[in-house]
């Protein structure tokens, strides 16, 4: 299989204080892997890094000739100003970027478009409810029917299950797996063990370098997740300034 | 009564005419730039730039004096080297920029009252901070019509990227590059309707705008109703002091 993402000696951070050190391995196309790691282990600031936002330290990132608009992002839930006047039906059609650019108009067409991403999220009735009205479940599935129409062939997700309930959980997973079908390449930043287990046949365990990057069953032994704990404890000690800027 | 109250002042008289086309300028375009400031939580910025083009339109009172164009363009300078180095200034420091506004407004305000005092010599400050909306000429008019008009057509054409930048910047900075000159676009945009608010409510009630030819003067003259009194007095004040 072709590999969608190359990671050559990258280095990742912030004001030069590193936060994700010298990771090198491939993503392959249509891979669905979990990045797991403890708070601070870099998941974010990698995903940043594998979207552009945040360029590279010291190495080299490959997207495999991915446009910044084939690369779907989710960031965490935190970013997004949940108190803008802004309805559901218009955050959604955000996603139809791609289509629409700056200045397109959003027609018939694109309406049914969105219409159908909302519907398929479970959210159908909600199109004018402003997004400061939604529940956090109602919020995530609204930001993962922007993603459908996004349309992208690489999707990083941050953290795309924190504080949804079990029910969302689920229904989130199916999109998921649907992505996973397509053979859409999907990332997705995790800390549900259960749920990687059950749902994730590869996982990179983060924790500011690479501990362990494979098949689900071999990475996520106990031995793999005491030393990434400790690895993470033990740089906090050394650096504490890097502390402050771990995402 | 309301007649009397809501309409026949502009009935009435031109320059109060003029001072409803001024403001409605001022309101169809500082009104949405001030929502967004509002949503982006920049209100503190709003004021702050109102402060930062003091020294600017000083300087420019200083080389050309009451000079509508001089004024203007210095005030726009002043408040976009501001607006700039704040911006430059939270990107290497720690500082946020809103901490670095306030540091830089404050300083522009000082810088503008020390030029302002030290050629003040024939103008009270107080009249160069309260200018006159009942004072406005067809030059002033005009400018801030334009930078209405500007406002309005340029909101338009950054809709979409603006409202993204406010509600989501991890995805417009994922999808587009277009947030960085967005965000100076529309900074751009607040400077220039801060600038045109200074026409009507900070310009200075000076010989031009109460001159020979002006409709204020000739109006107060042929008749002094009860509420004008302090306006023509005014006018006498500055013109005396001239």
């Amino acid at each position: 299989m072709n590999a969608q993402v190359k990671f050559r000696d990258l280095t990742l951070g912030y004001d030069r204080h590193p936060a994700v050190h010298h990771l090198s391995g491939d993503i392959a196309a249509g891979a669905l892997v979990a990045v797991v790691g403890p708070n601070g282990a870099g998941k974010s600031t990698l995903f940043k890094g594998i979207v552009g936002v945040l360029p590279p330290l010291a190495g080299h990132i490959d997207r495999g000739g991915l446009a910044s608009r084939d690369i779907a992002y989710l960031p965490q839930v935190a970013d997004i100003d949940r108190s803008f006047p802004i309805s559901v039906f218009d955050l959604v059609a955000t996603g139809l970027w791609r289509a629409t650019g700056l200045f397109g108009g959003v027609g018939r067409r694109e309406r049914d478009q969105i219409h159908a991403a909302i519907a398929a999220v479970g959210l159908a009735g909600f199109e004018q409810r402003p997004i400061g009205s939604l529940s956090g479940g109602q919020m995530q599935r609204t930001l993962f029917a922007r993603l459908l129409l996004q349309d992208a062939r690489l999707i990083v997700l941050d953290e795309p299950f924190n504080a949804v309930d079990a029910r969302t959980v689920a229904d989130l997973l199916d999109l998921v797996q649907r992505w996973h079908g397509e053979h859409r390449t999907v990332l997705a930043a995790l800390h549900d063990l259960n749920l990687v287990q059950a749902n994730f046949p590869e996982v990179l365990l983060l924790a500011r370098e690479v501990v362990a990057w494979g098949a689900t069953k071999d990475v996520l032994t106990a031995e793999n997740l005491g030393r990434a704990r400790r690895m993470c404890e033990a740089f906090d000690e050394e650096a504490a300034e890097c502390r402050a800027d771990a995402a | 009564m309301v007649y009397d109250i809501l309409v026949a002042p502009f009935v009435e008289y031109e320059f109060m005419r003029r001072a409803l086309a001024g403001t409605l300028a001022l309101a169809l375009g500082a009104g949405p730039v001030g929502v967004f400031l509002m949503l982006r939580r920049m209100s503190l910025m709003g004021d702050a730039m109102a402060h930062a083009i003091l020294p600017g339109a000083a300087l420019g009172f200083m080389v050309a004096g009451l000079n509508l164009f001089a004024m203007t363009a210095g005030g726009l300078i002043a408040g976009l080297a501001v607006a700039l180095l704040a911006g430059l200034l939270a990107r290497v420091t720690e500082l946020k920029e809103d901490a670095a506004l306030a540091a830089f407004f404050l300083i522009s305000l000082a810088v503008g009252v020390a030029i302002v005092s030290a050629r003040g010599t024939n103008i009270d400050l107080l009249h160069f901070l309260f200018g006159n909306v009942l004072g406005l000429d067809d030059a002033t008019l005009v400018l801030m019509a334009a930078i209405a008009t500007v406002s309005l057509a340029a909101l338009a054409l950054i809709w979409r990227p603006l409202v993204i930048e406010c509600v989501d910047p991890g995805f417009l900075r994922s999808v587009s590059r277009a947030g960085g000159p967005v965000h100076i676009g529309f900074l751009a945009l607040v400077v220039m309707n801060l600038v045109a608010g200074f026409q009507a409510l900070y310009r200075i009630a000076g010989r031009q705008s109460v001159g020979k030819s002006h409709p204020v003067r000739q109006t107060i003259r042929g008749r002094t109703s009860a509420p004008l009194e302090h306006v023509e007095q005014a006018g006498r004040f500055v013109i005396g002091s001239w």
